[in-house]
């Protein structure tokens, strides 16, 4: 169990994500570094950044960003904590949540498309270790 | 009658005689315009022995309550008449800016029954209407035609909607175009041939948007405006476009391949794919009138076999499904050809791909030979042949005369099983497989008003999680066919019905109370979300009355087995919906009875359709 939001907890992220085995057939063309931005709301009350190092079907690198370091992603993932609780509690599909606007999606539209899958993997690694929430 | 103009245009072509007809306001009030209008007015003239491509067949153009206010993405038209393709509901809606000028020029639609007895195009003014000759135009094709038009008139905003040679043609599943858009299932275009009316010209100056409401109707936009704005559907149709999910549905069995018999990843999805045509073709986007999501795009195909001569219409999803997948085609550039050849003889591309893809599967499975398709050979993945079928539909030549009364006509005289094609009430089946999302079985075969359609009842789009519980629509898991799956099915066809008679585009979600602020405010009809519930219910109902009047019987609310038999791969592997069960709980919400299909006393009086 580890608490959500620390260093241990994003390592356990990143390598989850290289462990879950549906991730890394639907990245093999995947270049592009994500950012998940987690806005303020219930027991959250700052704003978190997480990034994810990502290529070609492997999580590369997973820190969390230190607050004023300025850092550019190919993508960006945001929404407010308590939809990424959801989701990993798996109260809410990670697509539905972006289709109903609980998180955002943004980047090269083309390249996430074709990614959905991916994308929706990476969503899901986050259920796949046990998190002591906020 | 605030936000209506309050007039339709009529015209009967057998008398060469044009002249106004005031707005029937019950109706308006009722039916809200659009394609629900059209139906209440219809089905006191329309009858089960109305011959389709008849004088006596009423064609209607009509827009809806919000046409040409700035309110979002709602200016299509509804052509409406009975359908010569299916013999019931006739119904399809068209984007661009035909409608909102139609509004400029004084009409809130078009009334057109008889028969010319030679070609004929109508002009329509602010000041005058007029029938004028088109033989000079009879024989030409959509986008020389507009052109044509466009210049007699002296004027590039005019706008035009016409027919290309398979309209004129009667082929039975024939398109209305219009600015690059078309009105194109249930082949509204034979039924303009059939008159020989060949195209519409409208100009209009006047700008009459006046809401009952103008300040809560102009607050009602911008809420709409926010919500659309902000939805992740906006971005997707925006940057890409419909094809967006092309390469998801590969994977999770939405996406049809080999006329519907294979649920394998195809690798070649990802060469057609909408995201793929973005890097490679797409130049830019061309929205509708009002609309901020701008989902039709132009692309440029600079080399090779395929270059085009500057900037076309990139295929929508519909066409690379039907000219990709269903044929096992990976050459995006060649589907781009077939889309310009099906979109300038005006020609329905989805009917058209599902009946030539039919022809695939038969020729691969030895049920029929070359010499029954005049000598070609259709190999899983070639399209050439697809081109020569294309034209020879669109000019009823050889083959293509049959091809051109569809999958189920061809069908029949080569002996295939019902069971073997995809077509529900004698239509094919649009390209979201309903294996993958049960919801479609509603969409596509129980009580759909014109016939499968994945626009009254787009529930593969709404169940990925588009928010309208406000409507009694909630999120469940798509593999259900249950009660819950059979009633949110139903009133998803009830919104869309709303829809279709603001003529408001369906990629346009704002919150259905939304709906009831703007419906409130343009008419001043004092709408809420109970009574938008009934306003839907009532403008669907009208089309099952119009439905049963044709002779629908409950036994035509059908699926046949290739639409059924599960897939092997896929995340839809194993699955498929339990389509009498599903039958049983729709019946039942609805109030049909499952011998007649007739709708129950009680819904009809609480709808107000009594008397009918």
């Amino acid at each position: 169990m580890v608490k959500m939001l620390t260093e241990e907890w994003v390592k356990a992220f990143g390598d989850a994500i290289n462990k879950n085995p549906n991730y890394k057939p639907s990245a093999l063309t995947w270049e592009g570094d994500m950012l998940l931005v987690i806005e303020p709301s219930g027991k959250l009350d700052h704003e978190v950044r997480v990034f994810l190092g990502l290529y070609h079907g492997e999580c590369t690198e997973a820190r969390l960003v230190k607050e004023g370091e300025e850092v550019e992603t190919e993508y960006i993932m945001a929404g407010p904590y308590v939809n990424f609780v959801k989701v990993m509690k798996k109260e809410i599909d990670p697509i539905r949540a972006i289709m109903a606007g609980q998180l955002r999606l943004e980047g090269n539209m083309a390249n996430l498309m074709r990614h959905t899958k991916a994308a929706q993997e990476i969503i899901e690694s986050l259920g796949m270790f046990k998190t002591d929430y906020l | 009658m605030k936000g209506f103009i309050g007039k339709l245009l009529k015209v009967d072509l057998s008398k060469n005689n044009i002249n106004d007809e005031p707005l029937n306001e019950e109706f308006a009030k009722t039916f809200l315009g659009g394609a629900g209008y059209s139906c209440r007015y219809l089905y006191d003239f329309l009858d089960k022995n109305t011959d389709p491509l008849s004088p006596n067949n009423i064609l209607m153009f009509m827009t809806g309550l919000l046409c040409g206010s700035n309110a979002p993405s709602s200016a299509k038209f509804a052509v409406c008449a009975k359908s010569p393709y299916t013999e019931i509901w006739g119904e399809c809606s068209c984007g661009g800016f035909f409608g909102p000028e139609l509004r400029k020029a004084g009409y809130d639609g078009i009334i057109i029954k008889g028969t010319s007895d030679h070609p004929v195009y109508l002009e329509i003014s602010e000041n005058s209407s007029e029938l004028k000759d088109a033989t000079d135009l009879w024989g030409k094709g959509i986008q020389e035609t507009s052109q044509i038009l466009k210049e007699k008139s002296g004027s590039n905003l005019t706008r035009v909607a016409c027919i290309g040679q398979g309209g004129e043609n009667l082929v039975k599943y024939a398109i209305i175009a219009s600015e690059e858009k078309a009105a194109g299932r249930t082949g509204m275009g034979a039924v303009m041939g059939s008159k020989r009316l060949k195209a519409i010209t409208v100009r209009g100056k006047k700008r009459i948007y006046e809401p009952a409401d103008p300040e809560g109707f102009k607050e009602a936009v911008k809420k709409a405006q926010n919500t659309i704005n902000s939805a992740f559907t906006t971005t997707m149709y925006g940057n890409i476009g419909t094809t967006a999910g092309v390469d998801l549905w590969n994977i999770t069995g939405e996406l049809p391949k080999k006329y519907w018999t294979m649920g394998d990843e195809w690798e070649g999805a990802y060469k057609i794919s909408g995201n793929t045509a973005a890097e490679k073709i797409v130049v830019k986007k061309y929205p509708c009138f009002s609309c901020s999501i701008g989902c039709a795009k132009k692309a440029i195909i600079k080399e090779g076999e395929y270059k085009t001569n500057g900037e076309v219409e990139s295929p929508e999803y519909e066409a690379l499904a039907g000219f990709g997948s269903m044929i096992l085609n990976d050459n995006l550039e060649s589907i781009v050809q077939a889309n310009i050849l099906c979109n300038d003889y005006g020609i329905d591309l989805l009917t058209t791909s599902s009946t030539i893809a039919f022809l695939y599967h038969l020729y691969n499975n030895n049920k029929i030979k070359s010499e029954d398709i005049d000598g070609l050979k259709l190999h899983w993945g070639d399209i050439k042949p697809v081109f020569e079928f294309i034209r020879k539909i669109s000019f009823r030549e050889g083959i293509g005369n049959l091809l051109a009364e569809g999958s189920d006509a061809f069908g029949k005289r080569f002996k295939i099983n019902q069971d073997e094609i995809a077509t529900v009430y004698g239509m094919e089946v649009p390209y979201h497989d309903l294996r993958s999302n049960f919801g479609m079985t509603i969409a596509y075969a129980l009580g759909a008003p014109r016939g499968p359609c994945h626009n009254s009842c787009d529930m593969c789009t709404i169940l990925l999680g588009i928010p309208l519980d406000e409507f009694g629509i909630e999120y469940i898991d798509k593999f259900k066919d249950d009660e819950e799956m059979a009633i949110m099915s139903a009133r998803l066809q009830d919104l869309r019905a709303i829809y279709s008679s603001l003529t408001m585009c369906v990629f346009a979600n704002p919150k259905p109370s939304t709906i009831a602020e703007l419906i409130d405010t343009s008419m001043g009809i004092d709408c809420d979300i109970e009574k938008l519930k009934t306003l839907g219910e009532r403008s669907y109902m009208m089309k099952r009355l119009f439905n049963l009047r044709m002779g629908l019987k409950p036994s035509d609310d059908r699926l046949p087995k290739i639409l059924l038999k599960p897939l092997e791969k896929s995340e839809a592997a194993g699955k498929s919906p339990d389509f009498q069960k599903l039958k049983k709980f729709y019946y039942e919400y609805r109030g049909f009875d499952l011998e007649t299909g007739k709708i129950n006393e009680e819904k009809l009086n609480a709808l107000g359709l009594d008397n009918l």
